[in-house]
């Protein structure tokens, strides 16, 4: 059962969570950050009765490896040396130090809590949800997208089932040769499965919609927006004019919105599932919020940048805020919406009574 | 109304016309079956309605089609999407959302709707397909026959007053493929709903269908009429006309009562014709006493996927030249026990023995060279270049040499063997089927497990792997058949096993068990339920 938050909810909790991880490389505060999403993951996998694993953890153990062991062969600087491999290597010859795994770690958990985030999002949000968020002008293309996002899962199994019936006929991966059994059947098959869906689509009428074509002065102002965004980018480069720069390109940009606002109006569109939004959602909101614009409040002001942390020139303890760590929990926000079973049969964004909507 | 006048056509590329010279009319609220041997048209007279031919396919399209009216040639099938709902082979291939609601709104979407009209067509559907307690649930949670009925409320959403389907019915179990049935009908009646299906097993639909079309792929046209009349002129039979023609009765039977009616109204007492003999129940001697050594030995066996077991408490032993047939509802674990016999899923309890040897030692290729496992999608196995080469792979990949295992006498066997060269996915289903068959079988194995064999096979293929499978009994190879096609298990078997939720729950000779199996018995051990005779020829022999 899909649990009762808002797309709009959800996506602000990505956004701050991705503001949240970019802006700190404090693996305390990482590691903590990487607990609140698997909290988050189980608790989803649970309430949607999910029968797949949670892949996130074994996940980020490959990532911190890899990027811990990557750093540490190519960076060689540090205090702290654990071993020295011989010059005559290129590239990884030199000092492997403490100080390079730890910071490969912290790249690998920083990356590990970005793809958890987008994971929790993915598994809560339906296709529905995802196609609504790109502007209704371009709905084909956001079918189009949501069907290459599904496409992958599919691939994966069918990869699953040709495996199986090549190892029937005694097949086994010893070369790059014994993948070809694998990969043919398996390009002709997603052939195949595209054409069926194209088929599919056409007959139930896909993007049979007449199709406005922009007009000229919609493409002008087109030019204009992205003629002001080039040349903002250019005065803020050249340094002299930075703020000229900066309203140049919050023109270009609130032009290209309302471009796309205006193209969406000329597109008819209706959605059958209209979302209703909820006291949670809004706490969502606030508690995801909190979490980076806490971080301006004076309690922090008063710490020399309370979210870097670095390993060079020689390891050091990384600090710990408890002010930082409590805003930090705020990102387990949507389990206030999750606590709750949702009725089995309705979704909350369809009213009980179909005959009388809420329009 | 639909209606074809002079209709041909030919897909690009192709030298034959698929289509020649079709003249028919399908009057309103009808319900029409196509049927006729593979590649003989059906399907592309299907999509013709809609326009799919030729606007999706390209080819030549000569002659008029009307459809209500409109003529989807001209019109193209996104215009007609609003007139035709059509629900293809595999449903699952066909859906765009992951959510039962969601996925019925998307046609409704696509026209831009207003809101209020579409939560009012998606309830409709909903109750008129019995759908309402899974509006919420995720497509791939649900059963095989909630998802035709799915992909049927998708494409009735948008009112359309013509309905094509591709083969419904051939993915369900006997009691979902009656359900699905009957709630087309309903439909049909309600909605005053034109339906159009293409279907191999006819002796599912013929007691539904208001109309029969047969192409036979040979000669140009198609006949059409009352199924009665139509069925006196054709070669392909299922069971109850087969024993009427048979007969030489004067009105064929289309349902079992009918049947049964006709069996005393009409004189056409069968003791007149034969002698009222009774077939033995039991199951043949040498399986009885076990003469025959057993070679899949299968005790107390459990297993699944994540938390839960899929089969529990499984025992039993397959012999040497003996055809066990296995069948039960969609889910009951059929699949998984094969999957398990070929150690492609490992058990969480019990033990297999193949050859006395148990097979948790051993490595799937291992195993599969003393048991061939043909899944129920062939094209997963085929890859080369030429059938030969096929099976030459097999060969290779178990370090086997064509000397000591010649693959030409198993071409040959096949009856395949013009096809040696041939591209094996250029081939028609029968043919890749047998094409897959010896890819798997070119070890000559103790054991071959079959799943769904007769998926998307026409009568006359069907005959002729009952015919292959009884072929290889005489070289003592154990076969396993999965199956919901309760009419080949009838032809084929010497014992039937019948699972459901996990267990077995028959187990014994054909007659005994199909006496207890309700819809899962084939149509003459329904219609004789105390004569123990299962296929047409019994009967006629009475044996």
């Amino acid at each position: 059962m899909t649990p009762q938050i808002h797309t709009w909810a959800w996506i602000t909790w990505l956004v701050s969570a991705t503001i949240l991880i970019s802006r700190t490389r404090n693996p305390l505060y990482l590691t903590l950050i990487f607990f609140v999403i698997y909290i988050l993951a189980v608790r989803l996998n649970r309430v949607m009765d999910n029968q797949r694993p949670i892949l996130i953890i074994r996940l980020a153990v490959s990532f911190i490896l890899f990027s811990a062991i990557l750093n540490a062969l190519f960076a060689h600087y540090g205090s702290t040396i654990l071993f020295h491999i011989p010059d005559a290597f290129p590239i990884i010859g030199g000092v492997i130090t403490l100080e390079g795994f730890i910071f490969g770690a912290i790249n690998g958990l920083v990356l590990a809590c970005i793809f958890g985030a987008f994971s929790v999002v993915s598994m809560a949000l339906p296709t529905r949800s995802i196609i609504r968020l790109l502007p209704r002008a371009y709905y084909p293309a956001a079918v189009v997208l949501s069907i290459a996002m599904t496409f992958l899962p599919s691939t994966l199994r069918q990869f699953n089932q040709i495996r199986e019936a090549q190892a029937v006929r005694g097949h086994r991966m010893r070369g790059i040769k014994d993948w070809l059994p694998l990969v043919m059947p398996l390009l002709i098959g997603g052939l195949e499965r595209a054409f069926n869906l194209s088929e599919s689509m056409t007959a139930r009428g896909f993007s049979s919609r007449l199709e406005v074509r922009p007009t000229a002065y919609r493409q002008v102002i087109a030019l204009i927006s992205l003629a002001a965004l080039l040349g903002g980018w250019l005065l803020r480069l050249q340094g002299e004019f930075r703020t000229a720069g900066a309203i140049l390109i919050f023109a270009g940009g609130a032009l290209i919105g309302w471009l796309i606002w205006r193209s969406g109006r000329a597109s008819p569109a209706t959605t059958y599932r209209r979302e209703r939004w909820f006291a949670t959602d809004s706490l969502i909101v606030l508690c995801a919020s909190l979490t980076w614009v806490a971080h301006f409040f004076p309690i922090f002001v008063s710490i020399t940048n309370p979210l870097s942390f670095s390993p060079y020139p020689s390891l050091a303890l990384p600090e710990f805020n408890p002010w930082i760590g409590l805003s930090i929990l705020g990102l387990l926000g949507p389990l206030v919406a999750m606590h709750q079973e949702v009725t089995p049969s309705l979704d909350r964004n369809i009213p009980a009574n179909p005959e009388t909507p809420a329009l | 109304m639909i209606r074809f006048q002079e209709v041909s056509f030919g897909y690009p590329g192709m030298d034959r016309l698929v289509l020649e010279e079709i003249t028919l009319s399908i009057p309103t609220g009808a319900l029409a079956l196509i049927a006729g041997p593979s590649g003989s048209g059906k399907s592309t007279l299907l999509r013709c309605v809609n326009g799919l031919v030729p606007h999706f396919s390209g080819g030549t399209l000569s002659g008029k089609i009307e459809a209500n009216g409109l003529n989807p040639a001209e019109l193209g099938p996104q215009s007609m999407s609003r007139h035709v709902g059509c629900v293809f082979q595999d449903p699952e291939s066909q859906f765009v959302m992951d959510q039962v609601e969601d996925e019925i709104a998307f046609t409704l979407e696509n026209a831009a709707l207003p809101r209020q009209i579409m939560v009012e067509r998606v309830k409709e559907v909903l109750d008129a397909l019995g759908l309402l307690h899974l509006r919420s649930r995720r497509l791939d949670s649900l059963s095989g026959g909630e998802r035709q009925r799915v992909a049927i409320a998708s494409a009735i959403a948008f009112q359309p007053s013509i309905l094509l389907l591709d083969e419904p019915t051939s993915q369900l179990d006997p009691e979902a493929a009656e359900d699905l049935l009957e709630h087309l009908v309903e439909l049909k009646e309600k909605l005053r709903l034109t339906i159009v299906l293409v279907e191999h097993r006819m002796e599912r639909i013929l007691p539904f269908t208001d109309l029969l079309i047969y192409l036979d792929g040979k000669t140009p046209g198609a006949i059409f009429g009352p199924p009665r009349e139509i069925l006196a002129q054709i070669p392909q039979n299922p069971p109850l006309i087969a024993l009427a023609k048979g007969l030489n009765w004067k009105t064929l039977p289309l349902t079992i009562e009918e049947a049964a009616r006709l069996l005393k109204s009409e004189g056409n007492n069968l003791s007149s014709y034969s002698p009222m003999s009774q077939r033995p129940a039991e199951l043949p001697d040498q399986l009885e006493s076990n003469k025959l050594p057993a070679v899949v030995e299968i005790r107390d066996l459990a297993a699944g996927y994540k938390r839960e077991n899929v089969i529990q408490d499984i025992d039993l032993d397959i012999f040497r030249g003996e055809t066990l047939v296995l069948i039960g509802p969609n889910g009951a674990g059929k699949s998984t026990l094969l999957r398990c016999l070929a150690g492609l899923t490992r058990p969480r309890q019990g033990s297999i023995r193949l050859l006395r040897r148990e097979i948790s030692e051993l490595e799937v290729a291992e195993i599969c060279t003393q048991l061939g496992y043909l899944p129920q999608d062939p094209n997963a196995l085929l890859f080369a270049d030429s059938v030969m080469e096929e099976f030459l792979i097999s060969l290779r990949n178990h370090g086997l040499s064509p000397q000591d295992y010649p693959p030409g006498e198993l071409l040959s066997h096949l009856g395949i063997a013009h096809l040696a060269d041939a591209y094996p996915r250029d081939l028609s289903a029968g043919e890749r089927q047998r094409t897959a068959m010896g890819a798997v079988t070119v070890t000559q194995p103790a054991v071959l497990l079959l799943d769904e064999p007769t998926r998307g096979l026409d009568y006359e293929a069907k005959i002729s792997l009952v015919e292959l499978i009884k072929s290889w009994k005489t070289n003592q190879m154990a076969v396993l058949v999965v199956t919901h096609d309760i009419e080949l298990a009838a032809m084929l078997a010497d014992r039937v096993v019948m699972m459901e939720a996990g267990k077995i729950i028959l187990d014994g000779s054909p007659q005994q068990v199909f006496s207890h199996t309700g819809p899962f018995a084939p149509q003459m051990a329904q219609l004789f339920p105390d004569r123990n005779w299962l296929t047409v020829s019994e009967v006629l022999s009475g044996q």
